[in-house]
C-alpha cells in the first residue's frame, strides 16, 4: 500500500472497475482536514452503521484537538475514535480488496500506508425458519440458514462452553468462502481433527458454493456409492453429533452442514429418535432397519422367485401371481425395471416441480399410469404393488443421500436377480457387505458397531437405549480420549419411585 | 466374483410364472400285468382364479387334469410335456395318489423315481384309494377351486384333529425300510353319500325325497397298509382311529360310547360323547422267560361333549370317574381289536411293536428278526387305558332335565 490517498485509489479503483455495487466516499477528517477515504460495496454492508456509527465517528474527530495527520494516526483512529467493535488494521491492497468484498468498510487516510478494516457485515439473509428436509414431530423446530454466522449462534446457544471451538477457514479463489469446523475440544478425536483441517486444507479450488463440494474433496472413498459424510440443517442434530465428539463442518452460504466421522447405522437414526420415548425410537428404528432392506431388496426378490424360485411360494399365491401375469406381455424383469423408472421419474417431477403441480403429477403418475397400465394389461398388478411398496420403503430411510445410494443398488439387485436369481443376489450382497466393512470415514469403521462389533455402542444402533442408560459417548467417535472423557453423564440415572418406608 | 459369475451361467433357469404349470398332484396308476405307468396330474390353473378384473375370481373349475403313460414314472412326466404348452414345475404337488391296482401289485419302481426328483418335496402327502388315482384326481371337492389343495386341507387338519393319521412320502418311505417293513397311507374314496343319505330317509318318510342327486364325494377315512412295498388291506374307520391312537397319539379324536349310569334308574343306557384334548400312548416290549409281552399304556385328557339322554351329573365325582371308567374301557377294547387286526388279518406289523422292541431291546431283536413274519401273529400283548375328564362343557346338567329358566 501507498501512503498516498489517490494513489491508492487510483490502484482499487482499477481493480473493481466495472462493478458497480462498489462504493467509494471521500471526506476530510480532523481540524487539518485530512484527506481520508471510505469503501464498501453495497448490499453486503449495514448501511446504517456505515451512515450513523462510522461517519458520525469520524466527524467527531473535527471537535477533538488531535492531530490527526502524521503517518501512524490510523492507530489513533482505531483506538479513540472509531464506535465499533470489529476493527482490524490492515496493510496491502489485497486485504483491503478482501475486506471490502467481505462486508467490510476499509478506511483509509492520507499519508498512512496502514488502512482499517471495520467490520459492517450487514447481509439481508433469510430469517431462521423451520427445516424442511429434517421435519420432525417432536423437537425443535429452527433450521440453518445461509448465512454462517447465525448457523454458529444457533449453535452457540446450545453448546454454551469454550471449549466448542470454532476454526475459520477460506476455501475459493474466487468465492472465499469462509468455512468454519466445530468441535467440542477434549471429546473429539484429536487425529480426527488434524485429519479433517488437513483435508480441507489441501482443498485448492475456484468455487465452493455448497457444502457438499467440501463433501467430494475430503471423503474417504470418492468411487463408493455410500455417503461416507453426514449433512444436516438442523442444529439440534450437529450440536448433538459434536457433544458425542463428531466435528461439523459450517459453510458460508448453505444451511446444510458436514457431519464427520460417521457410521452407516447412522443414517437410519433421525434426530426425533432422541426425543421420543426410548421404547418408541426403538421400535420405529426396527420398522426403518426393516424398510432398507424392503428398499433395497424387494423388486429384486420379487424377480428371482417369480422366475428362479417359483417353489419357495405359497401355493396360492403364486397361482394368484400367475394369474396376474396372464397375457402379460414382457418378462417380469423388464416390467419391474419399467416400472421403477416410471416412479423415480415421478418422483424427480415432484420434487422439481412447484407444489400445486407436483400434485397433479403425482395423480397422474400414481393413479392414472399405475391403474391404465395394469388395465392395458402392459405391467401385471403384482409389479405394481412391488415397485409401490418399494417407493413407500424407501422414503421410510431418513436420509435423502443414503436413500439415492439404496436406489442406484436397487437397480443392480434388480440386474442380479434377473440373471442370477437368488445367488445372484446373495453375490450382490456379499460384495456389497465386504465393501460397507472396508468402508472408513475418517478412520471410523462405516459398518461399526457391528463390524468392528461393540457391544457398548450398540446403545444407539438398532436400538436406542433410554437417555439415562447412555453413560458413556460411542467409542469410535470419542476414541483415543481418557475415560472420563467419554463418560457424559453419571451412570445409574434410572429413574425410581421413593422408598415407601420414607 | 460377480462378473465371472455371469460368464459361467450355464444352467439358465429363469421361466415366467405365466410360461409355467404348476402341478398340484399327481396320481399313478398301472394296468395290471403291465409295466407301463399311467400318470394323471392335476394342474392349478390361473384362468378360473379372476383371470381379469371382470369376475372378481367367480365360480368355475380352476384346474386340468392331463393323462400320459411311460415306461417311467420320469418317463410319464416327460411325456406330458407333448400335450403340455408350459413347463411342468411339480415344486408345488401337494400329494401323490397311489391307484389300487398300482399298491397292490408294489411299488418298488416308483419309489426310486419319486425320491430322486429334486422337484418332489419331502413333505407331500401320499394317499392309496381304492379305485384309481385318476377317478380321484379328476373328482372336485366342494368349497375348493383345486382339489388338490383341498385333500392337502383335509389331511393337514388330520395331523392335529383327525381320525385319520396322514402321512408324508418321505416319512412313508422311512417306514418302509424300518425293521416291520410297514406303513400306511389314508385312504381315499369315492362314496355316495348323498345318496346313502337319501335313500335312508325316503325308506323313514315313505316317498321319493325332493332332492337333487349328487355326485359321489371324495372322502378320506381309512387306512391302507403297505407290507414290503405293497398294500396288503385296509383298516376300516375305528381301527383306523386306533390305528391313530397307537401310532401318533390319541390328540384330537373323539369317542362316543355307550353310556349307563348305575346309581340312577330313570336314565337309559345312551350315547355319551367325548373329545380327546391330549393322550399320550407308549409302547413297551417287556421280556420274561414266557416271551415278549407288549405293554401299551394310553393316558387320555377329554373333556365331555355331549351327553345325549343320558343323565349324567357332572358334579358328582364319583360319576365322572364311572364315566372315566368306562371311557377308558371302551378305548381298550377298540385298541384290543385293532391290534387283533393287524395280528390275525393283515399279519403286518402295523402298530409299531417290531420297532419298539428293536428300540429297547436291539439283541433280542437281532434273535427274533428273521421270523417276525411268524412271531407278530401270536406276540402277547396288555393293554391299559387311563381316562381322566378335565371338563364338562358349559351346562352342570344335561339339557333334558327341566331347570327353571333364569
Amino acid at each position: 500500500m501507498s501512503s498516498s490517498l489517490v494513489e491508492n485509489l487510483t490502484t482499487l479503483q482499477t481493480t473493481f472497475a466495472n462493478c458497480t455495487d462498489f462504493a467509494y466516499r471521500e471526506l476530510k477528517i480532523g481540524q487539518e482536514q485530512v484527506p481520508a477515504l471510505l469503501l464498501y460495496v453495497i448490499g453486503i454492508t449495514d448501511e446504517q452503521t456505515v451512515n450513523e456509527d462510522i461517519l458520525k465517528s469520524l466527524v467527531n474527530i473535527r471537535r477533538s484537538t488531535l492531530e490527526v495527520s502524521g503517518s501512524n494516526n490510523i492507530k489513533t483512529i482505531k483506538d479513540l475514535f472509531l464506535e465499533m467493535g470489529n476493527v482490524t488494521e490492515i496493510s496491502t491492497i489485497e486485504e483491503v480488496s478482501d475486506a471490502v468484498l467481505t462486508g467490510s468498510v476499509a478506511l483509509l487516510l492520507e499519508g498512512n500506508a496502514r488502512a482499517l478494516k471495520i467490520g459492517t457485515k450487514g447481509f439481508v439473509g433469510r430469517l431462521v425458519s423451520e427445516s424442511v428436509t429434517e421435519a420432525v414431530v417432536r423437537g425443535p423446530r429452527e433450521g440453518f440458514t445461509e448465512s454462517l454466522r447465525t448457523n454458529t449462534a444457533l449453535l452457540r446457544r446450545k453448546i454454551k462452553t469454550p471449549t466448542l471451538k470454532l476454526e475459520k477457514f477460506v476455501l475459493g479463489q474466487t468465492t472465499k468462502t469462509e468455512v468454519n469446523i466445530a468441535y467440542l475440544e477434549g471429546t473429539a478425536n484429536p487425529k480426527v481433527i488434524a485429519e479433517v483441517k488437513r483435508r480441507i486444507s489441501l482443498i485448492d479450488v475456484d468455487s465452493v458454493l455448497e457444502s457438499a463440494y467440501i463433501e467430494e474433496m475430503i471423503e474417504d472413498e470418492p468411487f463408493s456409492v455410500f455417503p461416507q459424510i453426514d449433512h444436516s440443517e438442523r442444529p439440534d442434530k450437529v450440536a448433538a453429533g459434536i457433544l458425542e465428539g463428531q466435528v461439523a463442518i459450517f459453510t458460508d452460504g448453505t444451511p446444510f452442514v458436514l457431519i464427520v466421522p460417521i457410521m452407516m447405522a447412522q443414517f437410519l437414526h433421525s434426530s426425533e429418535d432422541y426425543y421420543d420415548r426410548s421404547i418408541y425410537a426403538t421400535s420405529i428404528r426396527v420398522v426403518r432397519f426393516f424398510f432398507l432392506n424392503l428398499a433395497l431388496l424387494l423388486p429384486a426378490l420379487y424377480i428371482a422367485i417369480s422366475t428362479f424360485h417359483q417353489g419357495l411360494l405359497p401355493t396360492s399365491l403364486l397361482i394368484s401371481i400367475t394369474a396376474a401375469r396372464e397375457g402379460a406381455p414382457f418378462p417380469t424383469v423388464i416390467e419391474v425395471i419399467f416400472m421403477e423408472v416410471t416412479f423415480e421419474a415421478l418422483r424427480e417431477a415432484g420434487i422439481r416441480l412447484p407444489k400445486p403441480v407436483g400434485q397433479a403429477v403425482s395423480i397422474v403418475g400414481g393413479l392414472v399410469i399405475g391403474q391404465a397400465a395394469v388395465q392395458a394389461n402392459m405391467v401385471s398388478p403384482t409389479t405394481v404393488i412391488v415397485v409401490a411398496l418399494t417407493g413407500i420403503a424407501s422414503f421410510g430411510i431418513p436420509s435423502y443421500s443414503f436413500a439415492l445410494a439404496i436406489r442406484i443398488l436397487r437397480f443392480g439387485m434388480i440386474l442380479l436377480a434377473a440373471s442370477l436369481g437368488l445367488f445372484g443376489m446373495m453375490l450382490g450382497l456379499l460384495v456389497m457387505q465386504a465393501h460397507l466393512e472396508s468402508l472408513r470415514s475418517f478412520g471410523v469403521p462405516y459398518f461399526a458397531p457391528l463390524a468392528p462389533f461393540n457391544l457398548k455402542d450398540m446403545k444407539d444402533s438398532v436400538v436406542r437405549l433410554p437417555w439415562w442408560a447412555m453413560g458413556e459417548r460411542p467409542r469410535l467417535i470419542a476414541k483415543n480420549n481418557n475415560n472420563n472423557t467419554r463418560q457424559r453423564q453419571k451412570f445409574f440415572l434410572k429413574p425410581d419411585p421413593p422408598d415407601e418406608d420414607r | 466374483m460377480v462378473c465371472i459369475s455371469f460368464l459361467l451361467t450355464g444352467c439358465w433357469d429363469y421361466v415366467e410364472v405365466d410360461h409355467m404349470a404348476s402341478v398340484m398332484a399327481i396320481g399313478l396308476d398301472r394296468i395290471p400285468g403291465s409295466e407301463i405307468i399311467l400318470l394323471t396330474v392335476q394342474i392349478a390353473s390361473p384362468e378360473g382364479k379372476g383371470a381379469s378384473n371382470q369376475t372378481g375370481g367367480g365360480g368355475g373349475v380352476a384346474y386340468t387334469v392331463m393323462n400320459c403313460e411311460g415306461k417311467s414314472l420320469s418317463e410319464a412326466i416327460r411325456n406330458l410335456s407333448t400335450q403340455s404348452t408350459r413347463r411342468i414345475s411339480l415344486a408345488h404337488c401337494k400329494l401323490i395318489v397311489l391307484g389300487k391296482d398300482l399298491a397292490e401289485t408294489g411299488i418298488g419302481d416308483i419309489r426310486d423315481g419319486l425320491k430322486r426328483d429334486r422337484e418332489f418335496r419331502r413333505t407331500d402327502w401320499i394317499l392309496t384309494t381304492d379305485k384309481t388315482a385318476k377317478e380321484i384326481l379328476e373328482k372336485d371337492i366342494e368349497l375348493e377351486k383345486v382339489p388338490a389343495r383341498g385333500l392337502d386341507l383335509i389331511l393337514q387338519k388330520f395331523e392335529t384333529t383327525g381320525r385319520v393319521l396322514p402321512i408324508k412320502f418321505s416319512d412313508f418311505f422311512a417306514q418302509l425300510n424300518q425293521e416291520a417293513q410297514v406303513s400306511f397311507t389314508p385312504l381315499a374314496q369315492l362314496e355316495d353319500i348323498d345318496k346313502q343319505v337319501t335313500s335312508q330317509l325316503e325308506k323313514a318318510v315313505g316317498r321319493p325325497l325332493d332332492s337333487e342327486g349328487k355326485p359321489k364325494t371324495l372322502t378320506i377315512g381309512k387306512t391302507a397298509i403297505f407290507k414290503s412295498l405293497r398294500m396288503v388291506g385296509v383298516l376300516n374307520e375305528d381301527d383306523t382311529r386306533a390305528h391313530k391312537w397307537l401310532v401318533d397319539s390319541p390328540k384330537g379324536s373323539s369317542v362316543t360310547l355307550a353310556y349307563a349310569p348305575q346309581a340312577q334308574t330313570k336314565g337309559d343306557k345312551g350315547e355319551v360323547s367325548l373329545n380327546i384334548k391330549d393322550g399320550k400312548t407308549t409302547i413297551t416290549p417287556q421280556i420274561s422267560e414266557g416271551g415278549i409281552t407288549m405293554k401299551i399304556v394310553m393316558t387320555v385328557k377329554a373333556s365331555l361333549n355331549e351327553t345325549g339322554t343320558v343323565d349324567v351329573n357332572v358334579l358328582n365325582p364319583k360319576e365322572i370317574e364311572q364315566l372315566q371308567h368306562q371311557t377308558a374301557e371302551t378305548m381298550k377294547l377298540q385298541l384290543e381289536h385293532t391290534i387283533n387286526t393287524a395280528q390275525k388279518e393283515l399279519k403286518s406289523d402295523c402298530v409299531g411293536f417290531a420297532e419298539n422292541i428293536h428300540n429297547y431291546y436291539p439283541l433280542e431283536w437281532k434273535r427274533i428278526k428273521g421270523n417276525w413274519a411268524d412271531i407278530f401273529p401270536t406276540l402277547d400283548y396288555q393293554v391299559s387305558c387311563e381316562v381322566e375328564i378335565l371338563s364338562t362343557g358349559m351346562l352342570n346338567n344335561p339339557t333334558h332335565r327341566s331347570e327353571p329358566e333364569e
